[in-house]
C-alpha cells in the first residue's frame, strides 16, 4: 500500500490526560468534522471488526506502525496503540485519538478505523488495562498483538486475560528461548493464542505439501531419508525453521532419537531420517530459504525448494527421478496479511500444537553435548 | 459454504498427510478449462477476471489450464493479450506472465464436429505436457441456442467422461451451464435430456450467478445460524415478503436474446426463483449439495400453481416507455436498437405467489423485477405483523408501521432491520428507525465476486451453489402456467412504465387488499 491511499484523521486534541468519556466525545467530534481538507471522493465510512491492542515499544512501533496501518486496512479495527513508559515520570496516563483511513478497492470513499493512542510513564502503566477496558467496543472481539519479547509484565498479563485472541511472535524470542512460548501456547489452548512464526510458514507447508500431491511423488514421504533446512540470520535455526522440522516430524510420525555430526537423527517408520538445519549470515532477518528432502528406492525422490525475501515464486529443482525446474507461485504474505489471516482464524490449531512439541523435542536433543 | 468441506475429496489428495490441515482451502484438482464463447463478452467481463483472481491466490492447481473455443482466429498469444486486457493495463506484472502460460486458444465453429476433433488434440497435447491427468470443465459461455450443438459435438468427440455412480477418481468432467436453461418446460427437458446423452446430473453445473453473491449464500447463514431469526420464520408472524430485482439498463447489446426472453425468463425464472426458494425453504437435514437442493426443490413443488383467472389478477407484465433515469433521458423499450418496434416482450414483470405449505400458507410472496427502473437494487423485504393488541392507540398512535427486515443483496450489500421507537419528547410518538449492518462497514471490503466462488467451487465439485435439474425444471412448470396464458389471452394487457420509475400502475395493485405497497429501495 502506498502513503498515498491510507489517510490520518486526527482529532483537534492532542494527548489529554486520560477520561475515558472525553476520549469517546473526541472520537464523535472527529466523525463530525470526518471529510474536512480529505480527498475522499465519496462517503467516510467507519468500521471495526476487532478491538485491536497493540503494546509498542519505540523501537518497534516505527517498524510496525506502516504493519499496523496495513492491517486497518485488511481488517478494520478499533486500533489501541500503547506506549508505555513513554512519557516523562509524574504525567500519569495519557490519551489521544485519531483514525486510520484507505481508500476503497472498488472507489467510493474511505474506510475508516478509530485509533487511541494510549501514552503512560513508567509508573502509570499498571493502568492501562482499565483503560482500554472502558473504551472497547462492546460485543467486538478483543485481540492483542504482543510483540513483546518474552513474558511477565503484569500489565501485559492483565491484558492477555481480557483478550479473546493473543498474537505472538516466537521470532522475537531469545534464539533457544522459544518453547516458552509454545508451552504457554498449549497452556492457553491454540485457539486463543496464535505464534506468528507458525502463520509466515503457510506458504511453506502449502508448496511442500503440493509436491506431494503429485500422486507419483506420494509414496516417496514414507521414504524420506534426508531433509536439509537452509535458513538465514546466523547459526542458531530460528522459531520457523524449529516449528517446520517438527511439522514435518508430526505429520509423518518420526520420532527424535539423538543428535550427530550430520544434524539431528530421527525415526520413520521404515528407516532413520537425517534432518540438517543450516544457517547462513546473509539474508534478510532468520528466515527458512531451502528445503531440500531426499527419499530412498524404490520411491527415490530428490526434490529442492527455494524461495526468497519477498519473491512472488519458489524455484523447485527435482533432481530424481528426473530432472526438472520450475517456478511455483508462493504464497508470500506481507507481515499484515499473516497477522489478518490469524485474526479470522477461530480454529484450535492441533497440526501447530503438534509441530511445537516435537520441535521442542528437537531442540532438546540439539542442545545436548 | 461449509458444504465445500464436506465435499467429498479425491482419495489422492486425501493421502497426502501434508494436506490433512487448511494450509490452504481444500485443494483444487489440476484440470482444463474450456470455455467455450471465449471471444465473448462474458469471458471477458467475468471468467477470464475470475479465473486470474483465483490463479493469483493460487485456488487453482499449478498445472490448470484454460482453452479459449470460438470462432474467431487468434494465436494462442493473440488470445492472451485480448484476455489481459480484461484484467489490467500497463505493461504485464508477473502474476499476470503465470497465468498467461495456463491461457490456449483453439478456432471452431460450435457446429464443426471435426473442430470438436482437432480440440481433443488440443487438449490431450496440453494434459501431456502440462500434466493434467485428463480433469476437464467445459464452460458454456455461448448464446442457449449453441448447448445443443455444443453438448452433441463433445460427446461424439469423446471429450468428455462420463461418471459412473460416485466419481471420486481422475480423470472426471463437468459442465457449467449458463442461464436461462431451457425457454420453457418442455425446451428445458429436452435440453436436459441431451446433456445427460454426455454428462450424468451430478456433472453439470448449471450456474446462476446470483448463488454465487456473498450476501445470497447469507440468506441461509442468516436464518439459520441466529438463533432469533428461524422461530420467526413463518405465517404467524411475517406478514409478507417482497422480493425486488430492479435494473436500471435497457436491453444494452442484448436486445435479440431479451427480444425472444423478457424478463420473465432472463430474471424471473432463474434468479428471482432461486431468492424465493432460499428465502423459503425449510432448513435442510446437512449443510451439503443435495440436502439444500432437496428443500429448494420442495417449495418450487409447493408454489401454488396460477389458473388463468389467477395469473390475470395475480400478475402484471410491462413494457417501458421513454422517460428520464438519473436526469438523463431513456428511449421507450421498441424505441431501443435492435427491439422491433411492435414488440411484446415484457421488460416488467410482478406477481403475487403462494407457497401451499404449513409454513407460508396465506402470506404472500410479491416478486418485481424489471430494466429501466428508478434504481439498480436487489432486496428481500420482510414484513412481520403487527402486534396482536395496539396498546399505544389512547395514546394516539393508532397504526405503527411494520417491522421490515431487508436482506440487501445488492448495492450496499447488507441486511436491515426496522422497528418503532418512542422519539424524545413529552408526548408519545414513535418513529420507525432502522438497525443497519452493511458488509462494508463491518468487514471493512467488498464481497468477492460470485463468479470466482463459482468456478472455484465446480474446480472442487461442489455443487451446492448450482441449480439441479428437477428445480430448473420446477421453476418452468410454475412459469408456463404464466407465460401460457399471457400468449393465449390477447386480453391481458402489456402495461407501460416511463423508464427510471418504479414500474407500472398495475403492479400497485396487486398489493392492493394486503394494506401495504411496494416497499420503497
Amino acid at each position: 500500500m502506498t502513503v498515498q491511499e491510507s489517510y490520518v484523521l486526527d482529532a483537534p486534541d492532542v494527548s489529554r490526560p486520560f477520561d475515558a468519556v472525553a476520549i469517546e466525545e473526541d472520537l464523535k467530534n472527529m466523525w463530525k468534522r470526518a471529510g474536512d481538507g480529505v480527498p475522499t471522493g465519496g462517503a467516510i465510512y467507519r468500521a471495526a471488526l476487532a478491538n485491536l491492542v497493540v503494546p509498542l515499544d519505540p523501537p518497534l512501533e516505527r517498524k510496525l506502525t506502516p504493519v499496523l496501518v496495513d492491517v486497518t486496512r485488511r481488517h478494520p479495527s478499533r486500533l489501541f496503540s500503547i506506549a508505555a513508559g513513554s512519557a516523562p515520570p509524574g504525567a500519569g496516563l495519557h490519551a489521544r485519538t485519531g483514525a486510520i483511513c484507505h481508500r476503497r478497492e472498488s472507489g467510493g470513499g474511505l474506510v475508516c478505523s478509530e485509533q487511541v493512542v494510549l501514552e503512560s510513564d513508567a509508573a502509570s502503566s499498571a493502568l492501562i488495562p482499565s483503560g482500554i477496558r472502558s473504551l472497547l467496543i462492546g460485543d467486538l472481539p478483543t485481540v492483542l498483538l504482543d510483540f513483546h519479547p518474552g513474558l511477565g509484565l503484569p500489565w501485559i498479563d492483565e491484558l492477555m486475560a481480557m483478550s479473546d485472541l493473543v498474537l505472538v511472535d516466537s521470532c522475537l524470542m531469545e534464539p533457544g528461548t522459544e518453547p516458552e512460548m509454545w508451552r504457554f501456547l498449549r497452556r492457553e489452548g491454540s485457539r486463543r493464542v496464535h505464534d506468528l512464526a507458525w502463520a509466515r510458514l503457510n506458504p511453506w507447508r502449502a508448496i511442500l505439501a503440493e509436491v506431494f500431491d503429485e500422486k507419483e511423488y506420494l509414496p516417496a514421504l514414507g521414504a524420506i531419508r534426508s531433509v536439509e533446512l537452509g535458513f538465514t540470520g546466523g547459526a542458531f535455526p530460528p522459531p520457523g525453521v524449529w516449528l517446520f522440522a517438527g511439522w514435518l516430524a508430526s505429520r509423518l510420525g518420526w520420532r527424535t532419537e539423538r543428535r550427530d555430526a550430520e544434524g539431528l537423527i530421527l525415526r520413520s517408520a521404515t528407516g532413520p531420517v537425517t534432518l540438517a538445519m543450516r544457517g547462513t549470515e546473509s539474508g534478510e532477518g532468520r528466515v527458512l530459504e531451502r528445503v531440500h528432502v531426499r527419499a530412498s528406492e524404490p520411491h527415490a525422490l530428490d526434490v529442492e525448494i527455494h524461495h526468497r525475501g519477498r519473491d512472488s515464486s519458489a524455484h523447485i529443482t527435482l533432481r530424481t527421478p528426473r530432472s526438472e525446474t520450475l517456478e511455483s507461485p508462493f504464497g508470500y504474505r506481507e507481515f499484515a496479511a499473516c497477522i489478518v489471516g490469524e485474526i479470522q482464524r477461530h480454529a484450535a490449531n492441533r497440526p501447530m500444537e503438534d509441530a511445537a512439541r516435537a520441535a521442542e523435542e528437537m531442540m532438546k536433543h540439539w542442545r545436548k553435548p | 459454504m461449509s458444504a465445500r468441506g464436506a465435499a467429498t475429496a479425491e482419495p489422492e489428495t486425501r493421502a497426502n498427510p501434508l494436506r490433512e490441515e487448511s494450509v490452504t482451502l481444500r485443494a483444487a484438482d489440476p484440470c482444463t478449462f474450456i470455455v467455450f464463447g471465449a471471444s465473448g463478452d462474458l469471458t471477458h467481463r467475468k471468467l477470464i477476471p475470475a479465473l486470474f483472481r483465483l490463479s493469483k491466490q493460487k485456488l487453482l492447481h499449478p498445472r490448470t489450464a484454460i482453452v479459449g473455443f470460438a470462432r474467431r482466429e487468434f494465436t494462442d498469444e493473440a488470445f492472451r493479450e485480448e484476455m489481459r486486457k480484461s484484467v489490467e493495463s500497463g505493461p504485464p506484472s508477473s502474476d499476470w506472465e503465470r497465468f498467461a502460460e495456463r491461457l490456449h486458444y483453439h478456432s471452431g465453429v460450435f457446429e464443426d464436429h471435426g473442430a470438436f476433433r482437432s480440440l481433443g488434440r488440443l487438449l490431450g497435447e496440453i494434459e501431456e505436457k502440462r500434466g493434467i491427468p485428463g480433469n476437464r470443465i467445459f464452460y458454456f459461455a455461448t448464446p442457449p441456442s449453441e448447448y445443443a450443438p455444443l453438448t452433441r459435438n463433445i460427446g461424439a468427440a469423446g471429450l468428455a467422461k462420463r461418471a459412473l455412480r460416485e466419481e471420486t477418481s481422475a480423470p472426471w468432467s463437468r459442465v457449467i451451464i449458463e442461464k436461462p436453461f431451457g425457454r420453457d418446460l418442455q425446451s428445458a427437458r429436452e435440453l436436459n435430456a441431451l446433456v445427460h446423452l454426455v454428462f450424468a446430473e451430478r456433472q453439470i453445473f448449471r450456474i446462476d450467478h446470483y448463488l454465487g453473491k456473498e450476501t445470497v449464500q447469507n440468506i441461509l447463514v442468516f436464518r439459520l445460524g441466529n438463533g432469533i431469526f428461524e422461530p420467526l420464520w413463518n405465517n404467524r408472524y411475517i406478514e409478507q415478503v417482497q422480493i425486488t430485482v430492479a435494473e436500471t439498463v435497457g436491453v444494452e447489446s442484448r436486445a435479440a436474446y431479451f427480444e425472444t426472453a423478457g424478463v420473465s425468463r432472463d430474471i424471473f425464472q432463474s434468479h428471482m426463483m432461486q431468492l424465493l426458494t432460499l428465502t423459503a425453504m425449510e432448513p435442510p437435514a446437512r449443510f451439503e449439495a443435495d440436502s439444500v437442493r432437496d428443500e429448494k426443490a420442495k417449495v418450487l413443488r409447493t408454489l401454488h400453481p396460477m389458473s388463468p383467472e389467477e395469473v390475470a389478477r395475480d400478475t402484471v407484465r410491462a413494457q417501458y416507455s421513454a422517460g428520464a433515469l438519473g436526469g438523463t433521458p431513456a428511449p421507450g423499450y421498441r424505441e431501443e436498437p435492435g427491439v422491433n418496434p411492435g414488440s411484446q416482450t415484457e421488460t416488467y414483470m410482478a406477481a403475487r405467489i403462494h407457497v401451499d405449505n404449513w409454513r407460508w400458507s396465506g402470506v404472500p410472496f410479491f416478486l418485481r423485477t424489471g430494466k429501466r427502473l428508478a434504481k439498480r437494487a436487489t432486496e428481500i423485504a420482510i414484513q412481520f405483523r403487527q402486534p396482536p393488541f395496539s396498546l399505544f392507540r389512547s395514546a394516539g398512535c393508532e397504526m405503527l408501521e411494520a417491522n421490515i427486515l431487508r436482506l440487501r443483496i445488492q448495492p450496499d450489500e447488507g441486511i436491515s432491520l426496522s422497528f418503532g421507537s418512542k422519539s424524545p419528547g413529552q408526548e408519545l410518538h414513535i418513529d420507525p428507525v432502522q438497525m443497519d449492518f452493511y458488509y462494508l462497514t463491518s468487514f471493512g471490503q467488498d464481497p468477492p465476486d460470485a463468479y470466482e466462488r463459482l468456478l472455484l467451487d465446480c474446480n472442487l465439485g461442489d455443487s451446492t451453489l448450482f441449480a439441479r435439474r428437477d428445480e430448473v425444471e420446477l421453476a418452468w412448470e410454475f412459469m408456463d402456467r404464466i407465460l401460457d396464458t399471457w400468449r393465449a389471452d390477447p386480453a391481458l394487457p402489456m402495461a407501460a412504465y416511463p423508464a427510471g420509475t418504479w414500474g407500472p400502475a398495475e403492479a400497485d395493485e396487486l398489493l392492493h387488499g394486503h394494506g401495504t405497497h411496494w416497499h420503497r429501495l
